[in-house]
């Protein structure tokens, strides 16, 4: 049985390569969802701080996770043993039968390949040439283009307005279309190396992330390359789905319970509401702020949630109505 | 009284709901 391990689909441009490559070979797959930056430690004026401030350590390749979320999700212990325990980070991709855990998008690609040669498209390609290609270019992929990750990320250009993109990254997007173009002349297209592979997948993320910033691409092949690649199921279906969380805020009544508290994520644990798009938190102090809470997640409105919690602590509705109506004011973004 | 039933005892005396609010740095991964 496969397990494939990604981050928040509306923050992990990593996780989409990952599940982009997996939904190509069409093999049957379970996916856990592991949380991303939910805050590790607190500094002493109250600032929370998802990672532990040691950017020597911070993962170039994959999205760093939580080795504590990352072990919770691992319910059959094969991480424990596998390297990505010293190095959480996502996609990963485990096998139960074999053992064998994947923890990069190249190396998900190989055992893909490895274990399911005739599923879906060769990912790392069908001759030699084509591997040395795919590899070639997999890896100018991860490691070359950095200001077009932090300054054109995929996880703003899912929003509506995700702002003005870096000049460094309007920069690496010109490069990443220059690339393309030669590539796609040498090959002949339709994809990369000729036909569908890593090579795509691997700058998939890249072009939503031009089409989400609103960085043109003047080159008219390159054009029909880009909307070729994202109007490939398994490159639509992703992006769909990343952009649920923000469809849902949409489709909630302006203004209820259910339309602010989908501006958060909630970490039960922790007691949390993070807002990710202002990039703040919202603690729950108290017992009741969390029951107000998961009433409101449970569909309830303002009325219904005071009338619930006066009777939950027998004190009557009118004491309750007020610090109902301003605990939602408060979590309100607007 | 059911054996399910909270008391006040338990459940404490109701007050405001209150929180906090932080800010965040995130990890900015992608």
């Amino acid at each position: 049985m496969l397990t494939l391990y990604v981050g928040d689909l509306h923050f992990s441009g990593w996780s989409m390569r990952g599940r982009v490559a997996v939904a190509e070979k069409g093999l049957p797959v379970a996916e856990r969802i592991v949380e991303l930056d939910w805050p590790i430690r607190e500094s002493p004026d109250g600032v929370l701080f998802a990672g532990d401030g040691t950017d020597e350590r911070e993962a170039g390749i994959g999205c760093a996770c939580d080795a504590d979320e990352l072990a919770e999700a691992d319910v059959e212990g094969i991480l424990e043993d596998s390297a990505m325990s010293l190095l959480p980070r996502v996609p990963i991709l485990a096998d139960t039968e074999t053992g064998a855990v994947a923890g990069d998008v190249v190396s998900i690609a190989e055992y893909l390949d490895e274990i399911a040669p005739d599923s879906g498209p060769s990912l790392m390609g069908t001759t030699r040439r084509q591997r040395a290609l795919v590899r070639s270019i997999s890896a100018w992929a991860s490691h070359d283009l950095p200001y077009l990750r932090e300054g054109a990320s995929y996880a703003r250009s899912l929003r509506t307005a995700p702002g003005i993109p870096g000049p460094g990254a309007v920069e690496q997007a010109r490069w990443l279309c220059d690339v393309v173009s030669g590539l796609l002349r040498r090959s002949g297209g339709p994809f990369l190396v000729g036909d569908f592979g890593l090579a795509d997948v691997m700058v998939s993320t890249y072009f939503q992330q031009l089409r989400g910033w609103h960085i043109g691409i003047d080159d008219p092949t390159v054009r029909d390359y880009a909307g070729r690649l994202l109007e490939r199921p398994s490159v639509a279906d992703h992006i769909d789905q990343a952009r649920a969380i923000y469809r849902a805020i949409d489709e909630a009544p302006t203004g209820s319970p259910q339309w602010i508290l989908r501006h958060y994520r909630y970490h039960p644990g922790k007691q949390l509401l993070h807002d990710w798009q202002r990039d703040r938190c919202e603690q729950l102090v108290n017992t009741t702020a969390a029951e107000a809470v998961q009433l409101a997640y449970q569909g309830l409105d303002l009325e219904q949630i005071t009338q619930t919690l006066a009777q939950t602590y027998e004190v009557p509705p009118e004491r309750v109505a007020d610090d109902v109506t301003t605990l939602f004011a408060r979590l309100s973004p607007v | 009284m059911s054996e399910h039933a909270t008391t006040t005892a338990e459940r404490g005396e109701y007050e405001a709901p209150k929180v906090e609010t932080k800010s965040m740095i995130s990890r900015q991964c992608d």
